[in-house]
């Protein structure tokens, strides 16, 4: 009888350490008169924060890396950072609790409304992470200036590009009009020669390709539904 | 009318034939849908699965062990025919319902974001971006008779975007804003443009130095690729009330000579690539051809019968 229990509970143990939350869990979403299919990925690298990303079929969200991920025994939270989010609504947030083995369950939360969710656990984490700067070749590395027109107003822009200690590339980019921007660049790739800058929170990328015959980056400056062409030439 | 399909499963992977599938839209630029390999013999069931966050109006493409499609939700995809793994995406500025061609390592894909991109078919890397002048729906007032009369309507039916062929060292494809463009498949450079009347979201087919296809205009024209000089054109069906049985929706194919093109004037045409000369019409009784089989499921009434041979 004493072995008996002895491994009911050694094997309740192992299971309860095997299944810490980490997974693909799939399920669905609840809003009145609707359904939306879910995944989410959730994962703690050995020694690391947890991480995470999610699937919305029906909202147009792959793969949106998950923030303030709070995994214990009991239940989780965390957040969608980016998608689904607006000044208006704020960001959405789920928070639930284990209702079984391998179910999860909760409430997806948003601007004060609250919709149940049920995930089933299904494999093992495909974990979408977020794309990561990289380095730049020496002959993007420098400071570089352009001008284009917005309004019928001219932008003087001067981007500055260097590579870290880290290995990724940071990059500084100042538009002068009516006033001066400092615009916080969060990516900075370079794909052999392929120039990419994103600054998310004020919604404005620059996209071109540098032409060593010219000694320039021809490109596209986006800023919201506005494109407009930027040729950056290089001052150091 | 079901083209919503928020996850992509690869059967075809299950069956015990070997698999080699398409490289671009229809298996190849004359689009005339045929494979080197034989299809699927028996299905046992599905391998694995993967979830977008839009339908996939795209179709699938095959190279060297990934799949290759573009998504609703503005992605462009490569995933791991054997494992369904993600191997990369590239997001775009739109919707992607378009097929990609893939060519000497590269992958060109076509998005609501009215530009081609050509991307590195291992890392996903941008090789080059190509801007059109725009992109949009076939509209008309009055369309389908929808009211008010004189309220311009974008048709909801006109959901693909044209799928690129690549020959020649060009990649070739239409846009909304009425073009069919030939661009150079290294450095993105516009080789030269030629100009419809209406949206041209049918895919062009590729057949001995001619790009074939049809535009919303009602017209179907035969081009010169190297030059981007008309060489015929065939006029389709008319509709000036409703615009409902109107326009090459379709994709063509070319085989032995002869162009097959389905048309919203519920014909199915058969046309000498040589001269433009109608072979033979197949009336659909008032039923859009809109496509081939990949497409079945939009036609109203589909129906299989045997067509006068070629």
């Amino acid at each position: 009888m004493r072995l008996a229990t002895f491994f009911i509970l050694s094997s309740t143990l192992v299971c309860a350490a095997a299944d810490n939350g980490a997974g693909r869990w799939e399920g669905s979403i609840k809003i009145p008169d609707r359904e939306f299919p879910c995944i989410i990925d959730l994962d703690q690298p050995q020694g690391k924060d947890w991480i995470g990303s999610i699937i919305i079929p029906g909202l147009g969200v792959k793969g949106a890396t998950l923030t303030d991920i709070a995994v214990n025994d009991s239940g989780f939270s965390f957040t969608i950072k980016g998608a689904l989010a607006s000044e208006r609504t704020g960001q959405v947030k789920f928070q639930g609790h284990r209702a079984g083995a391998g179910q999860l369950s909760g409430n997806f939360l948003q601007a004060g409304n609250s919709a149940p969710f049920v995930l089933h656990k299904t494999g093992p984490p495909q974990v979408e992470l977020p794309r990561q700067s990289t380095s730049v070749g020496q002959d993007l590395a420098g400071e570089w200036k352009g001008d284009f027109e917005l309004n019928g107003y001219p932008r003087h822009v001067t981007l500055t590009l260097r590579n870290e200690a880290s290995g990724a590339a940071s990059a500084q980019l100042v538009v002068v009009g009516k006033r001066t921007t400092n615009a916080p660049i969060d990516l900075v790739t370079d794909e052999q020669g392929f120039l990419t800058l994103e600054s998310h929170e004020l919604g404005i990328t620059y996209e071109g390709r540098l032409r060593k015959e010219t000694s320039d980056i021809k490109g596209t400056f986006t800023l919201g539904s506005f494109e407009l062409p930027l040729v950056l030439r290089r001052t150091t | 009318m079901k083209t919503t399909r928020l996850v992509i499963a690869f059967l075809v992977c299950l069956t015990s034939g070997a698999c080699f599938a398409q490289s671009m839209f229809r298996g190849g630029p004359t689009h005339a849908g045929v494979y080197a390999s034989p299809g699927p013999r028996a299905f046992h069931g599905m391998k694995w699965k993967f979830p977008t966050g839009d339908r996939i109006v795209s179709s699938p493409v095959w190279s060297e062990g990934a799949i290759f499609f573009g998504g609703d939700d503005g992605n462009i995809y490569a995933v791991d025919a054997a494992s369904g793994g993600q191997l990369w995406k590239r997001a775009t500025g739109g919707p992607a319902p378009s097929t990609p061609a893939v060519a000497e390592g590269a992958v060109y894909a076509v998005s609501y974001d009215c530009k081609l991109y050509a991307l590195d078919a291992k890392t996903g890397s941008v090789r080059w971006k190509f801007a059109t002048g725009g992109e949009r729906r076939f509209e008309a007032k009055n369309l389908h008779g929808m009211q008010p009369k004189n309220q311009t309507f974008a048709d909801p039916f006109d959901i693909f975007l044209s799928s690129p062929v690549v020959a020649q060292g060009a990649v070739y494809f239409g846009s909304g804003d009425g073009n069919l463009y030939a661009v150079d498949a290294a450095t993105g450079e516009l080789r030269w443009k030629f100009q419809t009347g209406d949206v041209v979201h049918a895919s062009p087919a590729y057949a001995d130095g001619v790009l074939f296809f049809g535009s919303w205009d009602s017209y179907f024209y035969a081009i010169d690729a190297a030059s981007g000089k008309e060489k015929w054109r065939f006029h389709g069906g008319e509709d000036a009330e409703i615009h409902n049985q109107v326009g090459f929706q379709s994709s063509p194919a070319v085989v032995d000579g002869v162009v097959y093109t389905g048309c919203r004037d519920a014909q199915l045409y058969a046309l000498e690539a040589a001269t433009g000369k109608e072979k033979w019409r197949f009336d659909n009784a008032l039923s859009w051809v809109i496509s081939g089989e990949r497409r079945k499921s939009l036609f109203r009434d589909l129906r299989l019968e045997p067509l006068p041979r070629g």
